[in-house]
């Protein structure tokens, strides 16, 4: 792999002799795989298409050079599944699978009422957190807060006020990432309930190595390893709502903030930085895919309603 | 019925039998009965016991038994007040009553508004439909369309991890997952393991599940998986023993529900099994300097050890409904609503009744439960035969996949294997997506069929770096000609069709195989799995 990036480190190069390179046969170097070359060659595409890194600065050999365990690039997210409709009581539930970190989220409401510390002018929103095994301790109530407060965000308060939507979440398994996949069913599962939302909400998680090198996705291993690990929570791309053409040529794109994000560990304030340009991309790519996922279902059950 | 309302005087009375009295309480196998009712035909009150069956109308209301195998059933009926105490029943002894009562324990203390609130969000169902699933009995139609005596559809699947299922029984689903722990032994069993069942009722199986503490019913579903599994031996605790008085595993399943569709016992239950079915423990030896100090072997290291299950007891549920003595079996969460009574019956394939619940609730004929518990008998060995079809499957996949790991060379089909699979999910749009449960099962097929596929070919194939297939032919036609002939037919017949991986894992004739192979490693990965439009015609047709 070293001998095919430094190809095209030496070469300076625009993107059309970029992808020259990458097509020819003359970089595959003996042992090869066709196919771990193919998706390397996708990643390098979506991160170039993107234009959020520079192929000729020291930050592209950064990404490119790290080695997982699993064999896949720092770029490189494990595969998703999600799927809706998946309980039958439920208002509303979707299931979401990132590798193997998968978690249920069920959504029942809204019921009469709030309770007594909320604003009785909105619509509340209750969440419950329910592990794997074992007792609902301390680190349930902060991810229970944490989702309360990013969904608080994504969702149009005001249209039912005075009034509790319940969302419980079930991990059945935990390899890493645990709170954005959670998030991400979450929303999907507000989706199913038909739940008013000002837009969609695109977790991702990534860590920073000791090396200083910024890897997406990590497993278990890989977070309890690395030097620290953030989750980032984007609103959906606005890329993906806008029609093609729509665009002023020249005019830039500015995307909304981040809703949430949580770091654990310490991390030199230029590794966040880069951190989030890289959950920025990574969130553009995840929200086509959230976006599209939700489309294609039908319609809802009616008789689901209540 | 008729008799009932003649009856003047019922007295329920308290009754230990006498094989009870001896030994220690938790050890010998005994059955304990709280009360016996019987209403009596004449206005007098007489000894229920001096009298022969003739002319009393005996019926059985609940019963509560602990012992390891029932085998023998009594004449006389028993009532059994709900999850009450002796203390409970001693009082209820010396009470007559002068109609027949349904007793009501109510020990939680709540606030009147909780309880109000919890009503709310329960079942509500008017009286058409309560008076339509009655009406419908008679005729012995359900309103899914089952037979009295059908079960649902049952679907076991498991997890990535080892130990953890998901059962979906109709509309009810249920996940289980089983963990183990070292830990100290009691004191009165020290050579031997325990174990521990915890019930979750999830409150995304039902808007009136509320967080926090279990609640009754909660509690009794724990009460009777546990006493299926732990009164009937049906795990092994002395296997689980690593030191003796010192070390010994610790199981703990946690059973959750996650969507009440009704009969909720019988899905934890099999839920249970399932995991305990697949769950491994790593092995422990004893090593180091002086031969004490306990190793315990990571699963890399060596194959961790399966639990070992002596048989499979499963919880069948009955549900009476209406005064006419009609019994479902595997009642929906609206039966359930609607039903007068319950009774789960835990059995094995052996013939053993391994327990019975039937905790209040209307009376039943005696005749009844007697069907009743022939019928389970044949649904346990329908159920049984289920649960290890579906072990027995998820086992050889996962030994597919510890092959996998075993081949250092592994490394780059593995990736391949993923590459793979990422790019079906990410490539394209829909494949990713499963919004329809087909589409669901399908990538998990899709995931799993690739999963044991990456297992195959480097495993299997001594030479990893390729096949020349001149060598290959001459060592061939040096054997049997049939075997030529076939490699010949084979080998153009492989690059048409797209070499499915199961049936790659099942050939049995080894210069097909071999062939295969060479011709499968000038191909990718991308070949063995259906072209798109090919899948998507098979799912419409």
């Amino acid at each position: 792999m070293r001998g095919a990036f430094g190809t095209i480190e030496r070469k300076e190069g625009k993107l059309p002799q970029i992808e020259a390179l990458i097509f020819s046969p003359a970089i595959l170097f003996p042992g090869c795989d066709r196919n771990r070359l193919t998706a390397t060659k996708k990643a390098i595409h979506r991160v170039i298409k993107l234009g959020t890194i520079d192929p000729k600065s020291t930050q592209f050999a950064k990404i490119m050079e790290v080695d997982r365990a699993d064999g896949r690039t720092a770029n490189h997210r494990r595969p998703v599944v999600c799927t809706r409709g998946v309980l039958h009581r439920a208002h509303g539930s979707a299931s979401w699978a990132q590798g193997d970190t998968k978690v249920l989220a069920a959504v029942y409401g809204p019921k009469a009422g709030t309770k007594k510390n909320e604003n009785p002018e909105k619509a509340c929103i209750e969440v419950i957190w329910k592990p794997k095994t074992g007792q609902s301790g301390k680190p349930e109530r902060e991810y229970e807060m944490v989702l309360k407060k990013t969904l608080q965000s994504i969702c149009l308060l005001n249209v039912h006020p005075n009034t509790t939507t319940s969302v419980i979440i079930q991990v059945v398994n935990d390899d890493g990432a645990l709170l954005p996949c959670a998030i991400n069913a979450a929303c999907s599962a507000l989706v199913d309930a038909g739940f008013p939302l000002k837009h969609l909400s695109v977790a991702i998680c990534c860590c920073v190595a000791e090396s200083g090198h910024i890897i997406r996705d990590p497993k278990k291993l890989e977070e309890q390893n690395m030097k620290a690990f953030i989750y980032l929570v984007f609103p959906n791309s606005i890329i993906s709502v806008l029609r093609e053409g729509s665009l002023k040529p020249g005019a830039e794109v500015t995307e909304h903030g981040i809703i949430t994000s949580v770091t654990h560990g310490v991390m030199a304030v230029d590794d966040y930085f880069s951190c989030l340009k890289m959950g920025r991309a990574a969130a553009a790519e995840l929200s086509d895919f959230l976006r599209n996922s939700l489309k294609s279902k039908a319609g809802n059950d009616p008789s689901k309603a209540g | 019925m008729q008799k009932e309302k003649e009856c003047q005087v019922s007295y329920p009375l308290c009754l230990s039998l006498p094989f009870a009295l001896s030994g220690p309480w938790c050890l010998t196998p005994r059955i304990k009965i709280f009360a016996i009712e019987s209403s009596f035909q004449r206005s007098g009150c007489g000894d229920p016991l001096a009298s022969s069956s003739g002319d009393y109308d005996y019926k059985l209301i609940a019963v509560v038994n602990w012992p390891e195998v029932l085998r023998h059933y009594f004449s006389v009926v028993t009532t059994v007040t709900a999850t009450a105490a002796a203390a409970a029943a001693a009082a209820v002894s010396v009470a007559v009553v002068y109609r027949q009562v349904q007793f009501n324990f109510s020990f939680h203390f709540f606030d009147r508004e909780k309880m109000e609130q919890r009503l709310a969000s329960s079942l509500i169902m008017t009286v058409n439909e309560k008076k339509f699933i009655e009406n419908a009995l008679l005729s012995d139609i359900r309103v899914d369309g089952r037979r009295p005596f059908d079960y649902r559809n049952l679907t076991i699947r498991f997890g990535s991890e080892d130990g953890s299922s998901e059962v979906q029984l109709g509309q009810t689903q249920v996940i289980g997952f089983v963990t183990g722990q070292l830990t100290q032994p009691y004191r009165d069993r020290p050579n031997e393991g325990s174990f521990a069942i915890y019930t979750e009722f999830s409150p995304m199986a039902d808007p009136s599940f509320e967080p926090g503490r279990p609640g009754e019913t909660a509690i009794e579903l724990g009460r009777i998986v546990d006493r299926g599994l732990r009164e009937s031996r049906a795990v092994d605790t002395e296997s689980l023993c690593v030191i003796a008085g010192k070390l010994v595993w610790s199981i703990r399943i946690d059973l959750h529900i996650i969507d009440n569709g009704g009969n909720l016992v019988d899905a934890a239950n099999i839920a249970a099994l399932a995991a305990l079915s697949t769950f491994r423990r790593p092995e422990c030896t004893l090593g180091g300097e002086d031969g004490q100090e306990l190793i315990v072997h990571p699963p890399d290291v060596r194959e961790p050890l399966p639990l070992i299950l002596h048989h499979f007891p499963v919880a069948v549920t009955f549900g009476f409904i209406g005064k006419e003595n009609t019994v479902v079996i595997d009642p929906t969460h609206y039966e359930e609503a609607v039903m007068g009574g319950s009774m789960t019956a835990t059995l094995n394939t052996n013939g053993d009744v391994c327990a019975i619940q039937k905790a209040g609730g209307d009376g039943v004929l005696q005749s009844v439960i007697m069907q009743c518990l022939r019928i389970a008998s044949v649904k346990a060995g329908d159920i049984t035969s289920k649960i290890k079809n579906a072990v027995e499957s998820y086992n050889t996949q996962r030994s597919l996949r510890k092959i996998k790991r075993h081949n250092p060379d592994q490394q780059g089909s593995s990736d391949v294997a993923k590459h793979h699979m990422e790019r079906l999910t990410v490539g394209s749009d829909e494949s990713g997506i499963g919004s329809p449960f087909n589409e669901h099962d399908k990538t998990n097929k899709r995931n799993s069929t690739l999963k044991g596929f990456s297992g195959g070919p480097a495993s299997w194939d001594p030479y990893s770096s390729g096949v020349d297939g001149d060598a290959l032919r001459t060592t061939l036609a040096s054997r049997v000609t049939p075997l030529d002939k076939h490699k010949e037919e084979s080998s153009p017949v492989n690059p048409e069709t797209k070499p499915s991986p199961k049936s790659s894992d099942t050939n049995s004739l080894a210069s097909t195989h071999e062939v295969g192979l060479e011709i499968q490693q000038s191909k990718t990965l991308k070949d063995a799995v259906k072209p798109k439009h090919k899948r998507r015609n098979k799912n419409a047709s």
